[in-house]
């Protein structure tokens, strides 16, 4: 309670304990080794490795059409040793192969219980310059496989498949698996998958998804992933650490892939997160908070954790904004307690922000009691017009709207916020950018700006 | 003075006058020895020419640039803060990334992004602990590994280590912000032009064609950019296109571009600096008259991919005529 306390007073109050950091990730991914290296799409030599006779007959009978034959060639690649796996992979890797026989390998590594052949089918599916059928294909065998252990890599496919179809098997793969996380994708599919078959199939396996899994609606759903899964595989966990793993990366685009994965993992991961928040590399810390961030109401029992990492200088507005994101109005005092930060302005803007996507109008007094500096006393307008405060804002954000110097998007945003509660809503929903015609230029932004700020007008009277 | 605070909370006057008066209010606990600056806004009132030339820049820019707001979806994709709202690139270290700030976003890449250091100093070419800023003198300053945190990440930076600029010690500022009027005494440009700035562009590159042997061969060389050209990995694109004499449409020939990850079928197509590209052209239309051109766009796709029509969508380069 203590470091609450003093998790917003700064650097000032050198009674407050220091916050802890040390290293967190290293240690962790030493105690939870993964027993099969994860590699990346795409790499492994292709060595030509033996292929035996059983491994030809298998192949062969996965590829006719009689379902006796291929049952019993579903048997029989149950039983082939990790050596058949990796020619196996070859098979499915190698362009020259018939598609026949490359789809006789997706499936017959769907049949091999080994960990080995999920990650041949899951190294594949990314590799976009296959044909989508395939990929379609190995997406549908992985998700087939009765015990799968590797959630995160199916997960990344979400972030890059352009095909409708794999993304459907995807989709209903992961909730075999129990994750929820390519619900969202479904959501859009059932509207916009190229062709009318596609967006029956979305709507059937979302319908299918959901009655398996409960009721909830929407995108709270799609947010939602495997609450199914507890307690996870030790392999799983190690998977989570080597994503975490690359939160420090150099290369944003892992860091990217990572936030992406971890924040779609089932809630066992919030956990794991908390104890980032004490890494000794600031990129893990502050790549944790936002993962965590984005996992919104999930990451509640992120709650104590995130207050206490307020006390880290480096850490504390990013862990503010992702207190903001969990939706419990429990963290609003020390939220509060962030707006007089002093001399750091960067977490007092962040707390602001927070305080308004929290969404309680009891930080109404707190917020309006901030006079300066401009640009927090700005964040505290934006946040305000989340809670309720609409109409006595509105003139200082139509300011920022017509240019002082403060972010005119920022305040067309909030501003829309109340006008869409107001009787010009039709009239400002017309002003907004269509991004069907493209990318708006700064000429047409600043045409776009002077209408919305004459309705404003008219909306506050005179 | 009760009354001001209100007015100045309800009406946003001058952010610096603003300002001004959150001095007076700062609490009485606040170190004395440093001035702390919460705005670039701040520093044009005794920094009025390089704040003037960085206004100009895409630096400035770099929160409200309308494409960047439309491919980050107007950063409701939060990954894409880190470089175009950054917190000092001095606290988490040159050669390392910027993290995201979350105060004054709308000034983009700024003046506290660059200069600031961990102590409220700010990075300079010497010591003044007396100016109200206390510049410190920092070398790392003018040196590519500073630019490194944001540039890097699209290889700019790395090109350049690659390339003979590196071992003659020409690094990124001497190109991008020379000197005002040619004088080191008078400080360095902040306009940092790049790929907005046609003229730029048309000093990166020499184009070339001649007739051998029955085909026309063209010749583009990266002559002047320190790094691949074009230089902005991700979406800007040079095309090579020509035309017989007399006629209005331009046939394309090749383009200079790095591929979206998600366009496999591409290749990475970037002159590296000091390189030629040769082309040849082997068309029985170009046994006439012709001109051959270098067009250059800000971002890659055409309207209409099958006919390109570069006059109206991207800027000229160069050009040259070739006889019968
Ligand atoms: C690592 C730092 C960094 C991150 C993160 C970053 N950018 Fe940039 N961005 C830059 C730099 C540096 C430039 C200018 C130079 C260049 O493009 O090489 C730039 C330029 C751009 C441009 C071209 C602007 C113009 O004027 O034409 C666009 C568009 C853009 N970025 C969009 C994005 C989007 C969208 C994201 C998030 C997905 C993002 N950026 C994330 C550093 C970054
Ligand atoms: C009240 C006036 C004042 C303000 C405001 C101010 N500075 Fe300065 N700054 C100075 C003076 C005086 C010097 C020393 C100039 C000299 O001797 O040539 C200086 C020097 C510098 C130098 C070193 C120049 C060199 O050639 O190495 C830098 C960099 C600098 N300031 C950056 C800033 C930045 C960035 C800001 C805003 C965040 C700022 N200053 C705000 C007065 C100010
Ligand atoms: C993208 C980074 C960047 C930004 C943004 C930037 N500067 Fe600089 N600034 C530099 C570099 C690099 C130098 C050159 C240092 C050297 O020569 O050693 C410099 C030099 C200076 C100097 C020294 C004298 C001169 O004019 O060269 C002053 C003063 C200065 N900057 C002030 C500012 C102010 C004020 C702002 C905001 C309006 C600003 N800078 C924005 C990078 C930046
Ligand atoms: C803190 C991050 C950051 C640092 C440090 C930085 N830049 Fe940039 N730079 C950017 C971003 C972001 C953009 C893209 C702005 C836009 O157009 O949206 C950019 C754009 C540019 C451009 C392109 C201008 C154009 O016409 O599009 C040039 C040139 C440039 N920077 C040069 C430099 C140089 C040289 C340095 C080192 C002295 C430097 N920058 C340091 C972030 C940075
Ligand atoms: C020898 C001079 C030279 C040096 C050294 C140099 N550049 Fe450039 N740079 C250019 C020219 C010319 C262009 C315009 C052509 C182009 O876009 O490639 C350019 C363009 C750019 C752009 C604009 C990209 C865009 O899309 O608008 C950026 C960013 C940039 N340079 C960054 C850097 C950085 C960072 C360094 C140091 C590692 C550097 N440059 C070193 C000459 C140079």
């Amino acid at each position: 309670m203590l470091l609450v306390l003093f998790a917003c007073s700064g650097e000032q109050r050198n009674a407050a304990p220091a916050y802890r950091l040390e290293p967190v990730v290293a240690p962790a991914r030493a105690r939870h080794p993964l027993t099969l290296p994860l590699a990346a799409p795409g790499t492994g030599a292709a060595a030509n490795t033996a292929r035996s006779e059983l491994l030809e007959q298998v192949l062969g009978a996965l590829g006719e059409r009689d379902e006796r034959l291929k049952t019993l060639a579903r048997k029989d690649a149950e039983q082939l040793p990790p050596a058949e796996i990796a020619a196996l992979r070859e098979v499915l890797q190698d362009a020259a192969e018939s598609d026949s026989r490359r789809g006789a390998a997706a499936e017959a590594l769907g049949a091999s219980p080994l960990p080995e052949a999920e990650l041949a089918l899951l190294e594949f599916m990314p590799d976009l310059r296959t044909p989508a059928w395939l990929r379609a294909v190995v997406t549908f065998q992985w998700g087939r496989r009765a015990k799968n252990l590797y959630l995160g890599k199916a997960i990344l496919r979400l972030k890059y498949e352009p095909d409708d179809e794999a993304v459907i098997w995807l989709a209903d793969a992961l909730s075999r698996h129990g994750s929820r996380a390519g619900l969202d994708g479904l959501e859009v599919l059932m509207q916009r998958a190229r062709t009318e078959e596609l967006r029956a199939l979305a709507a059937e396996r979302w319908q299918a998804i959901r009655s398996a899994t409960g009721p909830e609606t929407g995108s709270e759903m799609g947010a939602r992933t495997g609450a199914v899964d507890a307690p996870p595989a030790s392999e799983r966990v190690a998977e989570a650490w080597w994503w975490i793993g690359k939160l420090a990366d150099w290369d944003l685009r892992q860091v990217d892939d990572a936030r992406f994965v971890l924040q779609r993992l089932p809630d066992w991961v919030v956990p794991l997160l908390c104890e980032c928040l004490h890494d000794s590399n600031v990129y893990t810390r502050v790549h944790a908070a936002q993962t965590l961030a984005r996992m919104g109401a999930r990451a509640r029992p992120a709650g104590s954790a995130l207050i206490e990492a307020l006390a880290e200088r480096q850490l504390a507005p990013t862990a503010a904004e992702a207190l903001g994101m969990l939706g419990d109005a429990g963290v609003r005092p020390a939220l509060e307690r962030c707006l007089n930060a002093g001399r750091d302005p960067d977490l007092a803007v962040a707390a602001a922000m927070a305080l308004g996507r929290l969404g309680d109008a009891s930080a109404l007094p707190a917020l309006r009691a901030i006079a300066a500096p401009p640009d927090l006393v700005f964040a505290t307008q934006l946040a305000r017009v989340r809670l309720g405060d609409g109409r006595a804002v509105a003139p200082a954000l139509l300011q920022a709207l017509e240019g002082n110097g403060h972010d005119p998007e920022a305040a067309a945003t909030a501003l829309g916020e109340w006008m869409s509660q107001g009787a010009r809503k039709e009239q400002w929903q017309a002003l907004l950018h269509d991004s069907a015609r493209g990318i708006e230029s700064a000429e047409q932004a600043a045409v776009r700006r002077i209408a919305q700020a004459r309705l404003v007008r008219e909306e506050l009277g005179p | 003075m009760q009354a001001s605070i209100r007015i100045f909370a309800g009406l946003l006057v001058s952010t610096v006058a603003a300002l001004a008066l959150y001095q007076v209010f700062q609490p009485p606990e606040a170190p004395a020895q440093a001035r702390q600056f919460t705005s670039s806004q701040e520093c044009a009132q005794c920094h009025a020419e390089p704040f003037r030339e960085w206004q100009d820049s895409w630096h400035s820019r770099s929160w409200t640039d309308p494409d960047v707001r439309a491919l980050s979806n107007d950063f409701a994709n939060t990954d894409c803060i880190d470089c175009h709202a950054p917190r000092p690139v001095f606290e988490t270290g040159l050669a390392n990334r910027v993290l995201p700030r979350a105060a004054r976003r709308a000034e983009g890449v700024d003046c506290i992004a660059c200069h600031q250091l961990p102590d409220g100093g700010m990075a300079g070419t010497f010591d003044r602990p007396d100016a109200p800023c206390r510049p410190q003198a920092r070398r790392e300053l003018a040196q590519v590994e500073f630019c490194a945190p944001c540039h890097d990440q699209h290889k700019t930076v790395t090109q350049w280590r690659a390339s003979s600029y590196a071992a003659q010690g020409i690094g990124c500022i001497d190109c991008h912000m020379p000197y005002r009027n040619g004088d080191p005494n008078q400080g360095r440009d902040h306009t940092m032009h790049g790929g907005h700035d046609i003229e730029l562009v048309r000093k990166a590159v020499a184009l070339r064609a001649q007739r051998s042997s029955g085909a026309v061969v063209v010749e583009i060389e990266n002559v002047g950019a320190g790094h691949h050209f074009p230089t902005d990995e991700r979406s800007r694109a040079a095309d090579v296109f020509w035309r017989p004499k007399g006629e209005t449409a331009w046939r394309w020939l090749y383009r200079f571009r790095s591929p979206y990850r998600h366009e496999v079928e591409l290749t990475d197509t970037l002159l590296p600096a000091h390189a030629t590209h040769t082309l040849r052209i082997e068309d029985e239309n170009a046994r006439g008259a012709l001109e051959v051109a270098l067009f250059y766009k800000l971002t890659p796709y055409w309207k209409t991919p099958a006919a390109p029509d570069p006059e109206a969508e991207a800027k000229l380069v160069h050009r040259v005529e070739l006889s019968p």
